[in-house]
């Protein structure tokens, strides 16, 4: 994979490190960029584009797992490799368990690395792909109006004409004609279509994914 | 008829001079066993005196030993291994019965018997008086006390003294050695005729050389004196028989089988209330005089009988044959009687005389022997029994012995002294030399004081000898002998050097144990350059191989590169310098250097505990003596246990402070603070105990090592819980003087 526009995250507080690592993922093609503290990442220009952060995990003020936490509540969907002086097991599988890529331990093989920013960057661009999609289905349900909404939620919760006109107050009729404007504004081909749809724009309390 | 009697009245007047001569001799026979008790008496309380006072120097030399010190301040085994090694040199060289050591509360803390069944270990004898009056401190009551033991019912004499901290003034333990009866009843009660008694102001026998009555009462008890002489403690349990004796009147007793006795008393000075009595038995004394009587009387007075009857019997015969004599006869028998009455008067007074005079004589020589066998006996006690050697010789390097004592002859394995007194003195010194070296120092100083020597055997081993000697000058003033004593200081050597050994070791095993909780950071440091090194050098490769290469950034890189593995030789070098183990080095330390070196050492583990170490530092702090190495384990021991302290704490920030300060013009001061939960307020007086710790899961290690380097250093450590939150543990070390 060309490294293309992609841009490379460093965060580690040892300066010698920080600038090793810079030089082995610049000697890969890729840009990269350098923090000395999750502080510092955090206040930094937010990047349009393919990106991962190769972050350490030991740190004095915020920790790696803390700042993979706090992207994490923002919404930030950029890719983390983890880089640790030893290997702690219930520390990885936390990490790993939210997301992180790898898990690397020090001193590691260059291949290690560049595996794992491969591995980041095609997460990076599939995320950015499913984000582009999300956004064009959200606009989509943003141009239905509110009884509209109201029809969409109802038939992907799989209720029929009849109970939904009930529920609502409406003649089956006036049910019908709303559903097929809203098959027509979610550009949905089948009523699979728009399940699918629905899942992923309607936020449920038991059915949500984050990444 | 005749014959009759004459032999009768022949057989009167013998007897009647034979009864007044014995009357007059069991008079005076009666007078002398009085004088004799007198006499005896005083001897008696001569020796028992000296005997009640002669363990008191060794008490108080004993008790002022910094061993006993360190073993009630720390009351840790290494202190109390050494301490009970020098109990057992006591005990060997006082021939005591047991020498221990008991705390301020009572408890015996170490003991010459502690392997023994009975041992003291662990008995409290704080209701003893030699104890009370001790930890009071009080030095006009430091008379042997006599008393049974709880421990062991034997008898014996009880020699406390105070044990004092460094610059206390309240004791903080007492030192005691107790001597046994035993040898004392026999050297100086048993070889007398009469009875002898020491009692206590009840009455009860202490030392007899009657055994039947050790313990017994003089006289009847009543209940309540019994009872309270059970609350003393001081005689055990009793129940104490009585004697069976009884006064009839100041001069005599009498006992239950109805022997009658002279009794005489004197009181025991320094001990109000005990008496030292002699019973000499009456009958005794009058079979003595009886016997040398009937031998010589007995005789004389049969012969005497035999001799008059046969004279009469001659005579009565002479005149059967002779009537015409008889007057003539009569006459003759008459001036031979009185001739022989004369010459039987004659006789017996001279007899007399000599029996008395032979009883004075007798008398006279057995006070000599006795004066003689009583100042032999302190001599032997003093000089022979003692296992430390006892010398006289002359000065010089080469030097004579001009007398030694058995324990001298021994310790170089000689048994006869006249092969010693043969040899030059410098032929027992290991190296020659030293003779020469002590010579110049004795003639030089007139003393010297427990100067160390290795001095050689006669089978060529060595031994080490502590000598402490006087010069002894004649009447010009010049130097002519050397008085002085030695004592074999091997195993006490050997005992001091195992322990610092000892010492050593558990410092070692600290260290260790410190670098296994500092492992993981340990690990990142080293980690750290070697994975700079490795990406540094693999970005290199990669530049050259796609042809990209830049000369001033693989010189960057190349820079890079020695650095951290600068970085990651001075790592390992630190570790060496921790793990290494061997004497320790003193050399003038600079305490904030050290700090500052310690808090970049385990910076990294600071972080990953999450806590943050400031330091306070007096810039004019002094400079002390001691180990680096085993003065930054000390700190970072204190580190750990600080972060350990905050470590469930949820919120706040955990941060350590360390301080340094000038305590006053002999030590210096570092507090080590934390913010975390504090010490429980029972536990602060604990900190001196091995293997105490303030954490579920420590080991107790940390602060036992630390106890362990600072007492070495002889410094102090101490722990107050801070007004508003945490800990501070606080050390002390000595100033650094000829900087």
């Amino acid at each position: 994979m060309s490294p293309s526009n992609a841009i490379i995250f460093v965060v580690d507080d040892d300066t010698s490190l920080r600038n090793a690592v810079k030089r082995l993922i610049r000697s890969l093609g890729f840009t990269v960029e350098t923090f000395d503290s999750a502080q510092a990442f955090l206040t930094h220009e937010p990047h349009d584009g393919p990106a991962c952060l190769v972050l350490d995990i030991r740190m004095p003020g915020t920790s790696g797992i803390q700042l993979q936490e706090r992207l994490a509540k923002a919404g930030v969907q950029m890719p983390i490799i983890f880089i640790t002086g030893h290997g702690n097991i219930p520390m990885s599988v936390k990490a790993m368990k939210a997301g992180a890529v790898d898990f690397i331990e020090k001193p590691f093989e260059d291949q290690q690395l560049i595996d794992a920013i491969h591995v980041a960057i095609a997460r990076s661009n599939q995320l950015r792909k499913q984000q582009a999609e999300l956004n064009k289905l959200q606009q989509r349900v943003d141009s239905l109006t509110p009884r509209e909404h109201e029809v969409f939620r109802l038939v992907a919760s799989g209720m029929l004409n009849k109970q939904i006109a009930f529920d609502l107050g409406l003649s089956e009729k006036t049910v019908k004609i709303h559903r097929s404007r809203v098959m027509q504004k979610m550009k949905a081909a089948s009523l699979a279509d728009l399940v699918r749809m629905a899942e992923k724009t309607i936020p449920s309390n038991s059915n949500r994914k984050s990444i | 008829m005749i014959i009759i009697i004459l032999s009768l009245m022949a057989f009167l007047s013998a007897w009647t001079g034979g009864y007044l001569f014995y009357s007059s001799i069991k008079t005076s026979a009666i007078e002398e066993a009085n004088k004799q008790a007198v006499f005896h008496t005083e001897t008696i309380k001569g020796h028992l005196s000296f005997f009640l006072q002669e363990n008191l120097n060794s008490v108080s030399a004993l008790a002022g030993l910094k061993e006993l010190t360190n073993a009630l301040s720390k009351k840790d085994q290494d202190s109390l291994a050494g301490t009970n090694s020098l109990l057992d040199h006591f005990k060997r060289t006082y021939q005591a019965d047991v020498c221990y050591l008991i705390d301020r509360d009572g408890n015996t803390i170490a003991s010459s018997n502690r392997s023994s069944p009975d041992s003291f270990i662990g008995q409290n004898y704080a209701f003893r008086p030699y104890f009370q009056q001790a930890i009071k401190g009080d030095p006009t009551a430091f008379f042997g006390y006599m008393a049974l033991g709880v421990t062991s019912g034997k008898r014996g004499i009880y020699y406390s003294h105070p044990v004092h901290g460094d610059g206390q003034e309240t004791p903080i333990g007492v030192a005691v050695i107790k001597a046994p009866i035993e040898p004392m009843e026999k050297a100086f009660v048993k070889e007398y005729e009469g009875i002898v008694m020491l009692t206590d102001p009840h009455g009860i026998v202490f030392i007899t050389n009657h055994p039947e009555w050790i313990l017994h009462t003089f006289s009847k008890l009543s209940d309540e004196e019994t009872k309270r002489i059970e609350s003393y403690r001081q005689f055990g349990q009793g129940p104490w028989r009585w004697t069976g004796l009884n006064l009839i009147d100041e001069a005599h007793a009498i006992d239950s089988f109805g022997n009658q006795y002279l009794f005489h008393k004197i009181a025991l000075e320094n001990y109000p209330g005990w008496n030292l009595i002699f019973l000499s038995d009456i009958n005794s004394i009058l079979k003595r005089v009886q016997r040398p009587l009937i031998k010589i009387s007995g005789y004389l007075i049969i012969t005497l009988c035999v001799l008059i009857g046969l004279t009469v019997f001659f005579l009565y015969k002479k005149a059967n044959r002779e009537i015409d004599q008889r007057i003539k006869a009569e006459h003759a028998l008459k001036s031979a009687h009185d001739d022989l009455e004369k010459r039987v008067d004659e006789r017996t007074a001279e007899l007399t005389k000599s029996v008395v005079e032979l009883r004075k004589e007798i008398i006279e020589r057995k006070r000599a022997e006795e004066a003689l066998r009583g100042s032999e006996e302190k001599f032997r006690t003093l000089t022979d029994n003692l296992s430390v050697g006892v010398f006289r010789s002359t000065p010089g390097p080469k030097g004579n012995y001009v007398e030694v004592n058995s324990a001298y002859m021994r310790m170089f394995g000689f048994e006869h002294k006249e092969t010693l007194l043969s040899l030059y003195a410098y032929e027992l010194y290991q190296n020659p030399d030293d003779r020469d070296k002590f010579s110049s120092k004795m003639l030089k100083d007139g003393a010297v004081k427990n100067e160390e020597i290795i001095f050689k055997r006669r089978d060529g081993t060595s031994f080490c000898g502590s000598v402490t000697a006087v010069v002894v000058k004649d009447d010009h003033g010049k130097a002519s002998h050397y008085d002085g004593i030695l004592e074999d200081i091997t195993e006490l050597r050997q005992a001091k050097e195992e322990a610092q050994k000892r010492r050593e070791e558990i410092a070692h095993m600290g260290r260790v144990a410190t670098m296994g909780e500092l492992s993981a950071s340990l690990a990142h440091e080293l980690n750290q350059p070697l994975t700079a090194i490795l990406s540094n050098a693999q970005a290199a490769l990669r530049f050259i191989a796609n042809d990209r290469m830049d000369l001033d950034e693989i010189g960057d890189i190349l820079n890079d590169i020695v650095a951290d593995d600068r970085r990651a030789g001075k790592v390992i070098h630190r570790l060496r310098s921790l793990f290494r183990k061997g004497e320790c080095k003193r050399v003038s330390v600079d305490v904030n250097n050290l700090i500052q070196e310690v808090v970049s050492l385990i910076h990294t583990e600071a972080m990953i505990r999450n806590v943050s170490i400031e330091t306070t530092l007096d810039r004019g702090l002094a400079p002390i003596l001691g180990d680096k190495i085993q003065l930054q384990q000390v700190i970072i021991n204190f580190i750990l246990n600080a972060s350990d302290a905050m470590k469930d704490m949820d919120s706040g920030p955990r941060k350590i402070t360390i301080t340094t300060s000038n305590e006053n013009e002999k030590m210096v001061k570092v507090g080590v603070h934390d913010n975390g939960v504090g010490l429980a307020e029972d536990s602060l007086g604990h900190m001196i105990e091995p293997f105490f710790t303030t954490k579920p899961e420590g080991m107790g290690m940390g602060l036992s090592i630390n106890r362990t380097i600072i007492d070495a250093h002889l410094g102090r450590m101490w722990a107050v819980n801070n007004p508003d939150k945490g800990a501070t543990f606080y050390f002390t070390l000595p100033i650094h003087d000829e900087v």
